[in-house]
């Protein structure tokens, strides 16, 4: 089973170093299938070995393998250790089974950039790293996969790296992650000092001797790397820029796999975290204000990939909510699910925006759902999953969620309730915006001068971009059944030892409860989308007509987080910096000492560069003069 | 024999001097290839001389390896020359000067 | 009579060796080079090591000076190189050079004391005896001195033919033939002003 585990882990970076190497000898088309190929290998050795787990008795599914020892400097060690249980094989289910959908899909959608390959290499390399992040045994090692993700993504972000705001975006989306990664590094340091051990079983093991002081410090700094990756307040402003990015990266990478990864650590380090339970409030307040906020700003975006981002961010606020509750069942089932319908719905973006010609507003789209009914079928799948429609993947999971707040029953646990709910109602209304705004309503003059020929062209889309999205929708539309209420509990049960202080459980009857809320609540933002876009888009006149003309303009300019760090970092570092090179530097190194020093530097340089002839044979004689000295030395020392 | 050891040794002082000399001096790569032979060679003289002297062969086995790395040395150097020539290149080691700091 | 011959073969050595590095004519050379391995290998047929002196013959004077010479031959007269722009500093400091180490090692050697001659039997410097060294202590070395071979023909086959001379721009054969037209003009101005120079001496 382990050596399936490694298998796993290693095909990646095979690929990687196979594309890498051979490069433009490969046929692009080849290049992709190759790189797929991988991935599903992969995947098959992710599944046996999820298998094999799932047959051994509870108690011997937790295993830690040492390949052999990385790093080692007086008794602290560093090994090369791999960890493999119950959540690291639904993380590795996600990541290789999306992940190769979207390398099918990425086959078709860069069929015409000559760069395919590279950019097949990356998405590799993206593989390799997110596999790393959630196998490592011990936090150095996940520190390097967090380290190569944020690179992976950077890489891909800034892929078109002729389009300055995709540059700009990949930056921003690095910095922005290099916090969380020194946050992370710090809370290792201090572990390391609390208890002289960085392997999750060592760290696990000491958990309980730590003070809630030593425990909160360790934990906040932890949750600083879980923020950036996951995009949640306040280090969130990078997530909706990235999707400056192609498409299948914004599917895998900022929507199913990297972005969830601040949710699997909190998961991970569940012992940890449950000595720090004022650490787990302030994640779920973070979570109600983030899925709160982002809502909010997903209603008034005009750019169909960014509405789909802030969604995203909404989500993933859930799942904070779901294992700030000490619910990590729930938050990861909701990861789970979320990996299909939110990847499904940016496939699906993506279609509607080749089939455009590049188009991403969506006020140039409008009523495609004539030309492109496949799409529009499965992006409707999509899109009641996620707002939590009752038999669809993502009602189980947020319903899931919360009906853990109900049944904590305590204050958190009731404004995450209740914030939760509202947020399920922004949910209905953006994302039924979207769909009406694109599929319904009457044809735009731009799409309607694009469409037509392109459908005639190209049809809804390649079959290598169609299939995945089908394959998403059947995930998206059933992978909720493996949690009905009071039914089965197959996630339940699965995740239930990963925690050893236990979960929140909550009852059948607060789950078919809080179904129903939730589905009516749903119905409800849709409803009022349907209103307000399904015909004509009446919202901007009744904006106008309104006072809610402030308000509209702060969402559109995302609550001015990003202005906030402007003017609160970039501006000042700026001034700061033209200040001391106008006015300090300059003139210092014109003050006729400091010159002197640099101009006496270059005159040296320059005389010696006499000898710097460039003829080998005089370099030759220096050589032979030079033995003959030495030896004349040693001769005469006797 | 009544030749000693320390003939050998100086006449192949002398013969690696001027075969130093030739490299040192002359320009033609062709020459100073022919030069760095007799350095070659001078050496593997040394080598079987210290060999007879001991009595065992292994001086004797590093002179042959010697031979085969020479050979392999001016396979590389007349490759060049001749790479030279074919780009019209005056046969000069003192016009290569890329290693110009 | 093994001091003779000793003298005889050292002195050829030294000979030829000085002839290779004076002759001007690379052809010449290379001949030299020939009778200074010839010699060579006398001096180690003295020291008893036959193999590694038929082997000298074979190897050296026979595949590689020839390999020499066809270079020498596709050359041709680019081979000479005359004495162009040296100073005579450099001369004097690489003959100062080559002595200094002659004459160093020479006081070494001489004052060194060294063990006699050992005793040999009759197989010694046989190929039999090399080759049993060669396949048995020496194999990796042996191995290693193959790939290094074969990478050297490698390397050969690539310089020599990989680089096929570029095609010149129409520019750049006008400049070429420009040039040479002036060289060929400025030979022949050459020539006249020596042929009128000879016979204004003569007349003088």
């Amino acid at each position: 089973m382990t050596e399936l585990v490694w298998i796993t882990l290693a095909l990646p970076i095979v690929g990687v170093v196979v594309l890498a190497l051979l490069g433009m000898k490969l046929p692009a088309r080849g290049a992709g299938w190759f790189a797929s190929l991988i991935m599903l290998v992969a995947f098959g050795c992710a599944a046996i070995a999820t298998i094999l787990l799932a047959s051994r008795p509870e108690e011997e599914r937790q295993v830690v393998q040492v390949a052999w020892t990385w790093l080692s400097a007086g008794n602290f060690s560093v090994g090369l250790d791999l960890w493999f249980d119950e959540l690291t094989a639904v993380m590795l289910l996600i990541i290789t089974g999306v992940g190769f959908l979207i390398h099918v899909y990425s086959i078709g959608y860069m069929k015409d950039d000559p760069q395919s390959r590279r950019f097949m290499a990356y998405l590799n390399l993206f593989v390799f790293s997110m596999l790393l992040l959630v196998l490592s045994a011990n936090l150095v090692l996940l520190l390097a996969g967090w380290g190569l993700v944020g690179l992976s993504s950077y890489l891909l972000i800034g892929f078109w790296h002729n389009k300055p705001k995709a540059i700009k975006a990949a930056k921003k989306a690095f910095i922005m992650n290099a916090i969380g990664d020194v946050g992370i590094a710090i809370g290792a340091f201090l572990l390391f000092v609390d208890l002289g051990t960085l392997t999750y079983s060592g760290i696990f093991a000491g958990a309980a001797s730590l003070s809630e002081t030593q425990a909160s410090i360790a934990c906040l700094l932890l949750l600083v790397g879980a923020l950036a990756k996951s995009a949640q307040l306040p280090l969130h402003t990078w997530l909706p820029d990235a999707m400056e990015g192609p498409t299948p990266i914004s599917a895998l990478i900022h929507a199913a796999t990297m972005v969830t990864a601040g949710v699997y650590l909190i998961a991970r380090f569940n012992p940890l975290f449950h000595q720090a339970p004022k650490v787990l409030d302030l994640i779920v307040i973070i979570g109600v204000v983030g899925l709160l906020m982002a809502g909010l700003i997903a209603l008034v975006q005009t750019d169909i990939k960014r509405i789909i981002a802030f969604s995203t961010m909404s989500q993933i606020a859930y799942m904070f909510v779901g294992v700030g509750l000490m619910s990590y069942w729930s938050g990861v089932f909701h990861l789970f699910t979320h990996a299909f319908f939110k990847a499904l719905l940016f496939l699906g973006a993506g279609l509607v925006i080749h089939a455009l010609h590049g188009e991403q507003d969506i006020r140039n789209m409008g009523g495609l759902r004539k030309q492109l009914p496949k799409v529009y079928f499965c992006m409707m799948i999509g899109a009641l999953a996620l707002s939590g429609i009752f038999p669809f993947s993502g009602g189980f999971s947020k319903d899931a969620i919360l009906a853990s707040a109900l049944s904590v029953d305590t204050p958190i646990g009731w404004i995450a309730y209740i914030g939760g709910l509202a947020g399920a109602l922004l949910t209905g209304i953006y994302t039924f915006r979207l769909m009406f705004m694109v599929f319904h309503r009457r044809m735009s003059p731009y799409a309607e001068n694009v469409i037509p020929h392109s459908v005639k062209h190209h049809g809804e889309g390649p079959s290598t971009m169609l299939w995945p999205v089908y394959i998403l929708s059947i995930g998206a539309a059933f992978a909720g059944l493996l949690q009905i209420p009071g039914v089965t509990h197959v996630f339940l049960s699965w995740l239930e030892p990963i925690s050893p202080f236990g979960m929140v459980e909550p009852s059948a009857g607060q789950e078919w409860l809080t179904t129903l809320i939730g589905t009516v609540v749903g119905l409800t933002g849709i409803a009022i989308a349907y209103h307000l876009y399904a015909r004509e888009n009446t919202a901007p006149e009744l904006i106008r007509n309104g006072n809610a003309r402030l308000i509209h303009r702060a969402l559109e300019r995302r609550l001015y987080w990003d202005d906030l760090y402007e003017w609160t970092f970039e501006r000042p570092l700026q001034w700061a910096s033209s200040f001391l090179n106008r006015d300090v530097d300059s003139p210092a190194f014109r003050w006729a000492p400091l010159d002197g020093l640099g101009q006496l530097t270059a005159f040296f340089g320059r005389s010696f560069t006499v000898i710097e002839n460039g003829i080998v044979r005089m370099y030759a004689l220096v050589f032979a003069l030079g033995i003959g000295a030495v030896i004349l030395f040693l001769l005469v020392r006797g | 024999m009544g030749v000693s050891l320390n003939f050998f040794l100086g006449l192949s002082a002398i013969l690696f001097s001027v075969g130093l000399v030739g490299v040192l001096l002359r320009r033609s790569p062709l020459t100073i290839l022919l030069s760095l032979e007799i350095m070659l060679n001078s050496v593997n003289l040394t080598l079987v001389a210290f060999s007879r002297e001991v009595g065992g062969s292994d001086g004797q086995v590093f002179a042959l390896i010697v031979m085969g790395i020479a050979a392999a040395e001016v396979v590389v150097g007349l490759g060049l020359v001749v790479a030279m020539t074919r780009r019209e290149m005056v046969l000069d080691t003192d016009e290569l000067r890329t290693l110009n700091g | 009579m093994g001091i003779v011959v000793f003298f005889l073969a050292a002195a050829a050595a030294i000979a030829t060796a000085v002839a290779v590095v004076a002759q001007r004519n690379p052809f010449v050379s290379a001949l030299a080079l020939l009778g200074n391995l010839v010699s060579l290998a006398v001096l180690m047929l003295l020291l008893e090591a036959q193999f590694v002196a038929i082997a000298q013959i074979i190897v050296y004077a026979g595949a590689v000076m020839v390999m020499f010479l066809f270079v020498i031959a596709y050359v041709g007269p680019r081979g000479e190189v005359g004495p162009g722009e040296r100073k005579p500093w450099q001369v004097w400091l690489a003959i100062l050079a080559g002595t200094l180490i002659a004459i160093e090692v020479i006081v070494v050697t001489y004052g060194a004391t060294f063990e006699d001659w050992a005793e040999i039997d009759g197989n010694y410097g046989s190929p039999a005896a090399i080759g049993q060294e060669l396949v048995t202590n020496y194999l990796l070395a042996f191995e290693v001195v193959s790939v290094i071979l074969f990478m050297g023909a490698v390397a050969g086959v690539i310089f020599g033919t990989g680089g096929r001379p570029r095609r010149l721009s129409n520019d750049e054969v006008l400049a070429k033939e420009t040039e040479s037209a002036e060289l060929r003009r400025r030979e022949a101005s050459r020539a006249v002003l020596d042929a009128t120079r000879e016979s204004m001496g003569e007349g003088s």
